[in-house]
């Protein structure tokens, strides 16, 4: 019997029904930079619009106490608040809410001149929702937000035992600060406890952002929902896993050459997407003005060899930076055979091919480190130690008393889990260090367990790194600190040499830079000589930008300094591409290349 | 049946705490000190000593678990350690995104599922068979993560016509969707086929058609329904199946739902929210099951909820 209803008939009209409905919903997306009549400043600087960055994580807090704790609140709480001081993306130190500062004789005081005029964002913590003129209250009371203790600060470290009266304060032994004085509303001194060369450089962390005391205490759990500041754009919202949202502030103080109040763009979208794979497609379809990491599976289809981009990706722009950091492969020289052997540890550094494992591990990715602080930072000095010489390191085996490794015990190299490109490099020094007679086995652990294990001393030969909160070669020598072994301090390494730590110690008192860069030279030279740790390599950021993108500039601090950037109107090519090659030369065969410092500060040519 | 819901809800309570225990004791053991995990590795030693000591963590163990069952009991599961906002905050904020994914899912496999199974069971060992059963076949075969990347990739990067990922517009869930439906939805329509291939063998049917009933009437009203409990078995397993895949779905699309944030939390090593989302899907799975159960009662008068 013929059916007279047809199921499969139902089922082809109902796909159908489907298909229109999702032809509906189809479209090609895509915000693209926001359209509007067009407005541009005296030197052609178009204004408005919408930048989309992306982050990989979530936001943890924007609450300036723990906002430089994670990158992705930098990034955001860079652009909603300010310091006294700032950098600009070349990293020179300008005046920020403070406009000039005096120093004593000592160097121990400090008078902070603060600008007159700048608002907080509007905000119902106020009255009648109007912002109000920050004061020399506001900084006060920021700073002691950092020293109070039920705040949990993670930047408590950067005033620890700086400014006088602090650590009281902290403990609860005073009820005030007694080395910050409000003088009256735009004057605010601070007294050191000892004088401190880089004290203003560590007033551009996130931690001494200035923030009103009415909105912390209106919000309080949910000042994270509510964040007030001075910055450039004023916070909109935060939806969790998804975006930030912020909104120019048309009453910042800052102006640029022209005189043209600043930030240029009317609004700023910082996208949350936790895949690199998926920011990656998001880019490549025009949902996002700015990309950063370029995944790893991604790599070699947008660039070549010598680091061009391809054919299809030649309307991008790239800006590139050598980072503020550097990797390493550190020994405890509480332990043996670390603490008695020199030459063990200079030799494990020269039997390392460190160009070789760039260029095929992390496919021309990062600098070979032949110094500890890195080639971007201000005033570096090139030092060039531990080129690859596997002769010279067995001969130092054997001045150990370890002649192609004979009597030494296997050695176990400690690293975090879950990282695929650490087990690379990892399996590669493996090797390197296999073939001048050194036995390494890895073990891999999590990383709250690697951090405990490296952190307590109980790890013997341990992978880490260091990133830079400013750029001050102090930051990076905290680590051979001897008054400041882990977990106390950085000192992984539990590493004390007098002669370095009097270098070091009158190096940071210094107020003179040029005095302060030779003793910071002294200090270093200590350091490569003793090889507290085997070097590795300084990390290269890598940003991919739309052609429309202007006023970007990687810089080595990662600083999101988003009031100076704008975008061109849209379908505009990116400007010619020959500015953005690396000024700092690839890493070729170790014996034949030059590598030369890289550019100090702010590395590569800006994208626009 | 509300006594027989009543007593479902009372086991419910040692399932619950069983997987609670569990937790605690798996977050116990995992190496690693939650107060420097929450501070970061910047921190002073003084710090993390004092938030150990907020926290409780230096406390005997049958002390922390006490508190904290207690503390599950009220619905409070801490703070998330790196944000430090309320777990249960975070949950709940984020269920309607997995819900509506969850559900619009289910709905795609259910409809689709049932609809394929049909019309392949009305004509059986057709080319519209034989095609549907081999889809089918790929649907279950295919893991979800893959297939979620490849509707990425070719409807949202190389086609452009949906979003690579975001939520908030419309076009956003359809990827995500109908990633999360397709091995249900092959389930569901295997398990229709052939479990109405069964019933419309049965005598009843054929006096049905013998009595002169429509097609469709035979096939829906006397099939279907008579064939419907292996379906709702199958259903409601692929519930199961659908909350568990949408953590690879939601982190592929980024889908703020609780599948992204356990996902999240894992790689930052955030102990409370991790605990959180495993109890919270604990919790949903033995509501569901519930349901499920309550649900045959309706569908069939011959079971009788003992």
């Amino acid at each position: 019997m013929t059916p007279r209803h047809d199921p499969a008939a139902f089922l082809r009209s109902l796909l159908l029904v489907a298909f229109a409905a999702l032809s509906a919903a189809c479209g090609r997306g895509g915000d693209g930079p926001a359209e509007g009549p067009e407005r541009r400043t005296p030197s052609g600087v178009r204004l408005g619009g919408t930048f989309r960055w992306v982050e990989v994580e979530d936001m943890r807090s924007l609450d300036p106490t723990r906002a430089s704790g994670d990158i992705v609140s930098f990034h955001i709480a860079q652009n909603v608040y300010d310091g006294l001081v700032e950098y600009d993306q070349d990293l020179k130190m300008r005046p920020a809410l403070a406009e000039r500062w005096d120093v004593s004789e000592d160097g121990r005081e400090y008078t902070f001149h603060l600008r007159p005029g700048v608002r907080f964002h509007d905000d119902p913590a106020f009255p009648n929702g109007q912002g109000r003129e920050f004061t020399a209250e506001d900084v006060k009371y920021s700073w002691m937000r950092i020293a109070d203790k039920k705040n949990n600060s993670t930047g408590w470290w950067a005033l620890q035992s700086l400014i006088e009266g602090i650590d009281d304060y902290r403990e609860g032994r005073a009820p005030d600060v007694s080395g910050l004085q409000v003088v009256d509303p735009r004057t605010l001194k601070v007294r050191l406890t000892k004088p401190f060369g880089p004290f203003l450089k560590r007033l551009t962390m996130a931690y001494t952002y200035v923030l009103p005391r009415e909105a912390m205490e209106r919000y309080g759990q949910d000042y994270f929902q509510h964040p007030v500041g001075t910055g450039a754009f004023r916070f909109v919202s935060w939806s969790p896993n998804q975006e930030v949202v912020l909104e120019k502030n048309p009453n910042y103080w800052d102006v640029d050459g022209d005189g043209t109040r600043l930030p240029y763009l009317d609004r700023i979208e910082v996208k949350l997407i936790t895949d690199a794979k998926s920011a990656f497609l998001n880019f490549d379809t025009g949902k996002l003005d700015q990309l950063e990491p370029i995944p790893a599976e991604f790599w070699t289809n947008v660039f070549d060899e010598e680091r061009n981009l391809k054919e299809r990706y030649r309307k991008y722009q790239v800006s590139q930076v050598v980072e503020l950091s550097t990797d390493y492969y550190g020994f405890n020289l509480q332990q043996e055979p670390w603490r008695s052997h020199p030459e063990l540890r200079q030799a494990i550094n020269y039997a390392i091919d460190r160009a070789k494992i760039i260029k095929f591990v992390l496919k021309g990715r990062n600098l070979p480190a032949h110094e500890w602080i890195p080639p971007s930072m201000p005033g570096f000095q090139k030092l060039d130690y531990y080129r690859y010489d596997p002769g010279k390191a067995r001969d130092l085996l054997r001045q150990a008393g370890f002649p192609n490794g004979a009597g030494l015990a296997p050695i176990t190299l400690q690293l975090n889990s879950g990282g695929t490109i650490n087990d690379l490099v990892a399996e590669a020094i493996q090797s390197a260090l296999a073939e001048i007679g050194l036995k390494v086995s890895l073990l891999r652990l999590a990383w709250p367990q690697h951090l405990e294990t490296v952190e307590n001393g109980k790890a013997s030969f341990f992978r880490f790194g260091w990133v830079g909160d400013y750029p001050d070669a102090e930051n990076f020598f905290t680590l051979y600190d001897s008054t400041g072994f882990a977990p106390s301090g950085n000192n992984f390494f539990r590493y004390a040499n007098p002669e370095f730590q009097r270098a070091y110690e009158e190096g940071v008192r210094q107020l003179d830079e040029g005095r302060a860069l030779e003793l910071y030279k002294q200090a270093q030279e200590i350091i490569m000589r003793d090889a507290p740790a085997m070097f590795l390599y300084h990390s290269e950021r890598v940003h991919l930008l739309q052609p429309h993108v202007r006023g970007f500039k990687a810089n080595a601090i990662r600083f999101f300094l988003a009031k100076y950037w704008w975008l061109e109107s849209p379908g505009t090519p990116a400007p010619a591409q020959a500015a953005e090659r690396r000024e700092a030369p690839r890493p070729g065969p170790a014996e034949a290349q030059d590598e030369g410092p890289a550019t100090g500060a702010g590395g590569r040519a800006p994208a626009g | 049946m509300p006594t027989y819901i009543l007593r479902r809800v009372l086991h419910a309570i040692p399932i619950l705490w069983g997987v609670l225990t569990v937790t605690f004791i798996l977050m116990y053991i995992v190496p690693g000190d939650p107060a420097r995990i929450m501070l970061g590795a910047r921190a002073d030693a003084a710090t993390v000593k004092a938030i150990r000591a907020e926290l409780g963590l230096d406390d005997p163990l049958p002390v922390q678990y006490g508190r904290f069952v207690a503390r599950a009991a009220r619905g409070d599961l801490g703070r998330s350690y790196f944000t430090n906002r309320e777990v249960m905050g975070e949950i709940l904020h984020r269920v309607p995104a997995t819900a509506m994914l969850g559900l619009a899912a289910m709905a795609i496999a259910v409809t689709l599922g049932i609809t394929v199974g049909v019309v392949s069971a009305a004509r059986p060992y057709s080319s519209l068979d034989q095609t549907s059963m081999l889809l089918a076949l790929v649907g279950i075969s295919i893991p979800v993560f893959f297939l979620g990347l490849l509707l990425a990739w070719i409807f949202g990067y190389l086609l452009g016509w949906f979003p690579v990922s975001g939520y908030g517009e419309p076009r956003d869930i359809v990827l995500p969707a109908i990633a999360l439906a397709a091995a249900p939805l092959a389930l569901i329509a295997r398990l229709t086929r052939s479990s109405m291939l069964e019933v419309l063998r049965e005598d009843y049917v054929r006096t049905a058609r013998a009595k002169g009933l429509s097609e469709r009437s035979v096939i829906f009203k006397h099939g279907l329904k008579n064939a419907m409990n292996p379906i709702l078995t199958a259903a409601s397993q692929s519930l199961a199946a659908v909350m568990a895949g949408a953590f690879f779905v939601e982190f592929i699309f980024n889908w703020p739902g609780i599948g992204l944030l356990a996902i999240d939390a894992i790689n930052k090593y955030d102990f409370p929210i991790i605990q959180g989302t495993v109890l919270f899907d604990a919790a949903v799975f033995v509501v569901i099951n519930i349901l499920v159960d309550v649900g045959y009662a309706f569908l069939d008068p011959r079971v009788k909820l003992a």
